[in-house]
């Protein structure tokens, strides 16, 4: 850093090509990395604040929040004629957000020379969006209707509870799309509060990836974020804990569908603690590829469609998660049986070094892939820093590298226990297409217009 | 500030393409990233050759190539691409079986030969054909569930004959018929179709070419001639539409209903209308900036997505537009009016130079976008290698976009869209009214 805003940012540090900055005037975080494969920059901001940081009553309200953010703000909005969708796209911007258990995102993916257009919409929007309530009300069913086509998934719906009968206490107990009644109504002060509570500099931080020059990004991120204060409050920090699972759980969703599906959950540690490593080696060696267990001993046998395992790391403690999707008629016990057979023998006797060694070459060549294109690697950044350190991308490798099969064995024992485990079956109790063709009905000429 | 590399030249410059052994064209793209590899290719033989007495053996076919070769066990061809990280997908589409591969740069040899073997000799076991089937059934099964899928599947059932390559076999159809598959059903499509001649690799990333060369001589040197041939003669015409209709799919336990609107158009993609016509449903409802999307959604508030689109127009046949969003069912009726006011408006009124402007900048500049991976890059060269054009309309894209009229684009607009012969198609939990 060489220009004369260098005094406006200290160095904090650099990690796998990436550079930290602090923009001290207002607490902003900024990750830059320099790649000029081809002339696109991926620009995002990440809020630390997600669907953790709700309760009863604004559930849904950070991902409801997000969907405002795109009305309008002071200096982008339909009155000016420069709305952010379209300021954004019709320069060919690839532009869009996302809500999470843990964070909210907002980026661009657009042609290089474009950034500065992405940095003031972005810094605009941080402190000066409008959250109308004449906003709201159209955005409220906008936002139930993802709900709904959410809810005409099974295993939408299974997951879903799948959290809220594995969590009670703790906010990953509701989904981030929150519940209906929720949606529908909380009011835009609320949102507005929770705006003004988690909507700062000091509480982000922005990514900026691709074809850029670092001094120029700075300068410019100087210019539009660095008028923004900090917030005059602290960040509210959750504090609420899970207590202690004292028992297995279990529960059945019956409706229309037509195979069932199982998910097996246990109790996982948060994605930094160390035991998170072996468990996701761990779960490459049951559900990744024909040569895991789970697809051997259940998929290859025509058992199940599909297997899933969901160890996604989160910034609290999450869970380890084994979906499965029957073929239609195959008891749901049976599967289940295999599932907890299996986890019994890990923890008796361990896994094979050739299965740990096949686990860490996937991992590698996936983290080699996570590193094509600039979104890709925001994205994966963006995960990092929900986490609480974002230095998590660039060193998971290396921490990958380091698990044994005695840690594997040693996690298996620590957390796939039957107390700590939540149990859901989806159950079709009826076809969800009565009778195929013969539900189709012709209704000629209803819908013509003029006639 | 440093020049992007891409930048610097035009793409078509840097690509190779050439044949590498008769019937196999390869073209490869070296990019800056380092040590990735994305490689994907096809040739004919996918769902539309499958045999009139069973529709689901090309694709049974193709899922089965991943079930084992004649040398080698399926698990230890497993293994040996996942000790390194590598990942192999072969699967049908329409017209032709498509593979995909991923592997670090030191793997392309082992990842071609294999990929070779397996595509040369599958070993289409009986042990290994039940379960694929009970899966596949499963699939099938599960699909009905889908309120999107129904509901596109009636609609191009309602567009087209049953031996127009767009018309969608009935799923229960799907699900007999791939009950009914044997192996020697297999055997015989892969032995009928499955060869050199119309093969297409595209590699992109860190790659040498010379490895690649060395690997496909090995690998493919002496594979038979597939036969297979796009007919474009006489191509089966959809069906005619000679008053609006309307079909409901009900569905059970649904809180989102699916609708889909549209007519057929004629043409295909090499037709000199269909990119002025392309931008003309863009700007009807091709991203959130268009109009069904500005106003349906964003003013409304009935629907989290809606779009216009152009489908089933290549190789030759006659294609569709189409718009579909989803709804609450309680919103279907509000929600297809503002649709219908939108579509009418914009036959009716056309778009404007401003609009048109504006979708062409969006246009041009999220393909620049797509082209920042190598995913994005083997994309686009694969689709400018099938379709026949030179590899340097990667470069031209843009400029054919910018070169559209808005003369144009509102003559195409009325030309193919007529709001008085609309097919409609509904799925979900959705009470029907009026004339059943």
């Amino acid at each position: 850093m060489t220009a004369n805003h260098n005094k406006s940012y200290k160095f904090i540090k650099s990690s796998g090509g990436i550079s930290e900055y602090l923009l001290k005037k207002n607490g902003l975080t900024i990750l830059l990395m320099e790649d000029h494969f081809a002339p696109v920059v991926t620009f995002m901001v990440t809020y630390r604040v997600g669907s953790r940081n709700e309760a009863v009553g604004y559930t849904g309200s950070t991902h409801l929040l997000e969907h405002l953010m795109f009305k309008g703000s002071t200096n982008f909005n339909k009155e000016k004629g420069n709305p952010i969708w379209v300021e954004l796209q019709n320069i060919g911007a690839v532009v869009n957000a996302t809500t999470w258990l843990d964070r909210t995102n907002y980026f661009e993916l657009l042609p290089s020379k474009h950034l500065e257009r992405a940095i003031a919409i972005e810094a605009d929007r941080m402190r000066r969006a409008f959250l109308r309530d004449e906003d709201r009300q159209p955005e409220m069913t906008v936002v139930r209707n993802e709900f709904e086509r959410g809810e005409n998934d099974p295993f939408d719906v299974l997951d879903k509870n799948i959290w809220a009968t594995a969590y009670q206490a703790h906010p990953y107990h509701h989904s981030t799309i929150g519940w209906r009644s929720d949606i529908e109504n909380v009011s835009t002060e609320r949102l507005r509060e929770f705006y003004n509570t988690f909507y700062f500099p000091n509480n982000a931080t922005v990514t900026i990836v691709g074809d850029f020059e670092v001094n120029n990004a700075l300068k410019l991120v100087l210019n539009h974020f660095g008028p923004l204060s900090p917030s005059s409050h602290s960040i509210p920090e959750v504090y609420t804990e899970e207590p202690k699972q004292e028992g297995p759980r279990r529960f059945v969703i019956k409706r229309a569908g037509e195979a069932p599906i199982v998910g097996i959950a246990h109790k996982a540690p948060n994605g930094l603690h160390q035991d998170a490593y072996a468990l996701q080696v761990l779960s490459q060696i049951l559900g990744s590829g024909k040569t895991s267990r789970f697809y051997k001993k259940i998929v290859d046998k025509g058992l199940a469609t599909n297997i899933s395992l969901w160890n996604f790391p989160f910034h609290d403690n999450g869970l380890f998660v084994s979906y499965i999707f029957l073929t239609p008629d195959i008891p749901p016990e049976e599967v289940e049986k295999i599932i907890l057979d299996e986890y019994e023998q890990i923890k008796e006797k361990g896994v094979l070094e050739e299965e740990i060694q096949r686990a860490k070459a996937k991992i590698k060549a996936a983290t080699a892939f996570s590193r094509d294109g600039s979104y890709s690697i925001a994205t994966n950044l963006n995960e990092a820093i929900a986490l609480g350190d974002w230095t998590f991308y660039t060193t998971y490798l290396r921490r990958i590298e380091k698990v044994t099969k005695d840690v594997v064995q040693k996690v298996a024992q620590n957390y796939l226990n039957e107390d700590q485990s939540t149990t859901g079956y989806f159950i079709p109790v009826l076809s969800a297409l009565p009778d195929g063709r013969q539900a189709t009905r012709q209704v000629n000429g209803e819908y013509n217009r003029g006639e | 500030m440093s020049k992007s590399k891409t930048e610097q030249s035009a793409i078509a410059t840097n690509i190779e393409d050439g044949v590498v052994i008769d019937g196999f064209r390869m073209i490869s793209l070296k990019t800056p990233i380092e040590d990735i590899v994305t490689l994907q290719g096809s040739f004919l033989g996918g769902e539309v050759y499958s045999p009139s007495s069973n529709t689901a053996v090309a694709e049974i076919t193709a899922e089965m190539l991943d079930e084992g070769t004649t040398k080698r066990d399926k698990f230890v061809i497993s293994r040996m691409l996942e000790d390194v990280g590598a990942s192999i997908s072969i699967w049908a589409g329409k017209y032709r079986i498509r593979f995909k591969a991923m592997c670090l740069k030191k793997d392309v040899p082992l990842v071609i030969d294999i990929l070779g073997e397996q595509l040369r000799s599958p070993a289409f076991n009986k042990t290994d054909l039940e379960p694929s089937i009970k899966r596949r059934i499963g699939d099938l099964k599960r699909s009905k569930e889908e309120t999107s899928v129904r509901a596109m599947e009636a609609f191009l059932q309602e567009l087209y004959p049953e031996d127009h390559p767009n018309y969608s076999v009935l799923v229960n159809k799907q699900i007999k018929d791939t009950g009914k598959v044997k192996e020697s059903d297999l055997k015989k499509f892969h032995r009928l179709h499955y060869g050199l001649g119309n093969l297409i690799m595209v590699a992109v990333g860190d790659v040498d070419r010379s490895v690649f060369e060395k690997a496909i001589h090995v690998a493919f040197s002496g594979w038979g001639r597939s036969g297979l041939t796009i007919d474009l003669s006489g191509p089966i015409k959809a069906k005619r539409i000679r008053k609006p209709r309307a079909t409901v799919v009900n569905m059970r336990d649904k809180t989102s209903a699916d609708l889909v609107i549209g007519q057929p158009i004629g043409i295909d993609r090499e037709h000199e209308d269909f990119l002025p016509l392309m931008i003309g449903h863009y700007i009807l409802g091709g991203n959130f900036s268009a109009r069904l999307m500005a106003t349906t959604r964003d003013e409304e508030g009935l629907t989290y997505g809606i779009r216009s689109a152009l489908g089933g127009i290549e190789n030759g046949n006659d294609g569709y537009w189409y718009i579909w969003g989803t709804f609450a069912p309680e919103l279907m009726e509000q929600g297809r009016e503002s649709t219908l006011f939108q579509l009418n408006k914009w036959v009716d009124e056309g778009v404007t130079e401003e609009e048109l402007a504006a979708k062409k900048t969006t246009i041009t500049g999220t393909y620049q976008v797509t082209l920042a991976t190598t995913g994005g890059l083997a994309n686009r060269i694969m689709s400018i290698a099938e379709r026949g054009k030179e590899m340097s309309y990667i470069d031209e894209f843009p400029q054919e976009i910018c070169s559209i009229q808005l003369r144009k684009v509102n003559e195409v607009i009325r030309q193919y869209s007529n709001p008085k012969k609309l097919v409609f198609v509904s799925a979900g939990s959705i009470e029907v009214k009026g004339n059943q």
